[in-house]
């Protein structure tokens, strides 16, 4: 049952919204603003990926390592003269095969034993890239990273890298709700909400975690060599456990239903420690009370506000239908 | 033409033998009762005849075919569907929703089709739609799965089953826990689904009454072994099964 009267609105909402984003750069009081809105494109991109592999029912707690894994292979290929545009794809496909390898041997972990393993992925990532200094450069990292460049125009100052990257995010979102509205995606909601079932209804559910897995790790690979070949550098530290707990701080705080989850959580917590900087030594404080209140009044995300007030709608309209049938 | 044989089926847990050299069949269009007391091996026998558990020794057919020891995923396409003891729904999907999901096994679509057309959607919905009518669904569709009664929740899940179009439905305890309007209205259910859909069933139940008003052939479980087996008229005046559920003075008394 879907209410006719909010379609119009939501395409006219997202229409708005992405075009105040492409427009940024114009009104943007200084660089730093831009700065962090492409920070934010490549967070979206990260919390994507986390959300699909949340959608079949998994936690993957080595997202960052797959965006390590990302940024250094495309690093290292571009660094050989392959062109930026396609190592960047190259990471991505990295980062999926490793994810396809390793979910199907840790998939059939169940729950916390998922989780660690995964974690234990992302540790290994960051040792092996300090270990093999001859490739990765060690602790140093990688420094002079070539910039993307695009039929010859090169994205090397922030206005210019902006709307590759704003692309990028929407491109994987647009993509990440075809996934949610596709067989597929229906198959990953109903393993994480009864894999049980599910799995009695015919769906080899392993395989379809497996597929979010390889999906997810494999956008963050992508996201990993975007920031990469952005900020011209990548090192051990650029994505550590820390980062891979921030993606899922953002995931929850955000919303794990739906792709607008994601969008939310990364708008408010990519500019939040900024904000915060003012405040002095008291930023991670505030940071965690507001993450802590979050988890406290809405435990399903900030977008699931707006689910709410949606299924208020779907509520009304359908017991209006059906009292308009029983009355003669 | 037998459906379903199940040949000196077997399994054990350690040292435990659950279930110990079952052998029966299953004809086209029977609905078979499986009875025995608490513990007797009786969900067991479902769980390795349905692919949730491998079988320790011995053969399931179905329609032909060896299926012992495939995983439940493989034996629903094929044409055996069951449901479980506890209502298996998904309580945050609606529940036409929850149908829907439940046709995507035997949809023709497989896992990578339907990424750019709604074509896949439209057939599940209206599928769900002919089940959730047939099992007296249909004014709840737009309702989420948890909202439902709890008898309301047990017809979702064997409508959940429907969906995949099977030849042979399982039903673990489908009256457990119903009032006796409830079970009497899912034994009718039931009934209408055998007539409309010709799908052959087999049921686990402790609730005699329906057994005795649906079954056109019981099988009795204790101790793992199956111990007797007829129309539920003879199963019930068969001494050894009065002794099995009762003891051994109730036969003597």
């Amino acid at each position: 049952m879907k209410s006719p009267a909010i379609k119009p609105l939501h395409y006219a909402g997202v229409l708005v919204a992405v075009a105040l984003a492409a427009l940024l750069p114009w009104f943007a009081p200084n660089q730093f603003y831009i700065h962090l809105a492409t920070v934010g494109c490549i967070n979206l991109m990260l919390v994507l990926g986390l959300a699909i592999i949340a959608r079949a029912g998994q936690l993957s707690m080595g997202h960052g390592g797959f965006a390590l894994v990302g940024g250094y292979v495309s690093a290292l290929l571009s660094m050989k003269g392959w062109p930026p545009l396609l190592t960047l794809f190259i990471a991505g496909l990295a980062a999926a095969v490793i994810a396809a390898a390793l979910g199907w041997i840790i998939l059939r972990l169940r729950g916390v034993y998922f989780v660690l393993v995964a974690f234990a992925f992302s540790q290994i990532a960051v040792l092996l890239a300090l270990d093999m200094s001859s490739i990765t450069g060690g602790a140093n990292g990688l420094v002079g990273v070539p910039p993307i460049s695009i039929f010859g125009y090169v994205l090397r100052a922030k206005p210019q890298f902006y709307p590759f990257a704003l692309g990028c995010a929407l491109t994987t979102l647009a993509l990440t709700w075809l996934l949610y509205r596709s067989p597929l995606g229906t198959m990953m909601a109903a393993t994480a909400e009864n894999q049980r079932l599910t799995e009695s209804s015919g769906i080899d559910t392993h395989r379809v975690q497996v597929i979010a897995f390889t999906i997810g790790s494999g956008i963050a690979g992508f996201a990993g060599a975007l920031s990469t070949h952005y900020l011209r550098f990548i090192s051990p530290d650029s994505y550590t456990f820390w980062e891979s707990v921030s993606y899922l701080t953002m995931l929850v705080v955000g919303g794990r239903d739906g792709v607008l989850g994601p969008v939310v959580g990364v708008l408010v917590l990519t500019p939040l420690p900024e904000l915060l900087r003012s405040t002095e030594g008291l930023q991670h404080i505030i940071y965690g009370t507001v993450l802590v209140l979050c988890l406290m009044f809405v435990p399903n995300g900030l977008a699931s506000i707006v689910q709410m007030w949606r299924a208020r709608q779907r509520v009304t309209t359908t017991s209006a239908t059906l009292v308009a049938g029983e009355v003669p | 033409m037998s459906m379903l044989e199940v040949d000196s089926l077997k399994r054990s847990f350690g040292g435990l033998v659950a279930v110990r050299d079952v052998s029966f069949a299953v004809n086209d269009g029977d609905f078979l009762g499986l009875i025995g007391p608490n513990g007797a091996g009786k969900t067991t026998l479902f769980n390795v005849i349905s692919g949730v558990l491998r079988p320790s020794a011995g053969t399931v057919r179905f329609m032909d075919r060896d299926i012992s020891g495939q995983p439940a995923n493989q034996t629903v396409r094929q044409g055996l569907s069951r449901t479980f003891q506890a209502a298996t729904i998904y309580p945050e999907a609606t529940v036409i929703e929850n149908v829907a999901r439940g046709t995507l096994g035997s949809s023709l679509t497989g896992l990578w089709g339907g990424f750019l057309s709604n074509k896949w959607r439209v057939a599940a919905e209206e599928k769900a739609l002919h089940v959730l009518d047939l099992l007296g669904l249909a004014r709840r569709v737009g309702l989420k799965a948890r909202e439902l009664s709890y008898g309301e929740q047990r017809r979702l899940g064997v409508a959940i089953a429907l969906a995949s179009e099977p030849r042979l439905l399982m039903l673990d305890e489908p009256v457990a826990g119903l009032n006796p309007e409830e079970a009497a209205e899912l034994a009718s259910v039931l009934r209408r689904v055998k007539a409309e859909r010709g799908v052959t069933m087999v049921m686990v139940e402790h609730h005699m009454r329906t057994v005795m008003g649906l079954c056109n052939r019981v099988v009795v479980l204790d101790h793992g072994t199956l111990i007797a087996q007829g129309t539920p008229a003879e199963v019930v005046s068969n001494p050894v099964v009065i002794e099995a559920y009762l003891g051994k003075e109730a036969v003597h008394a």
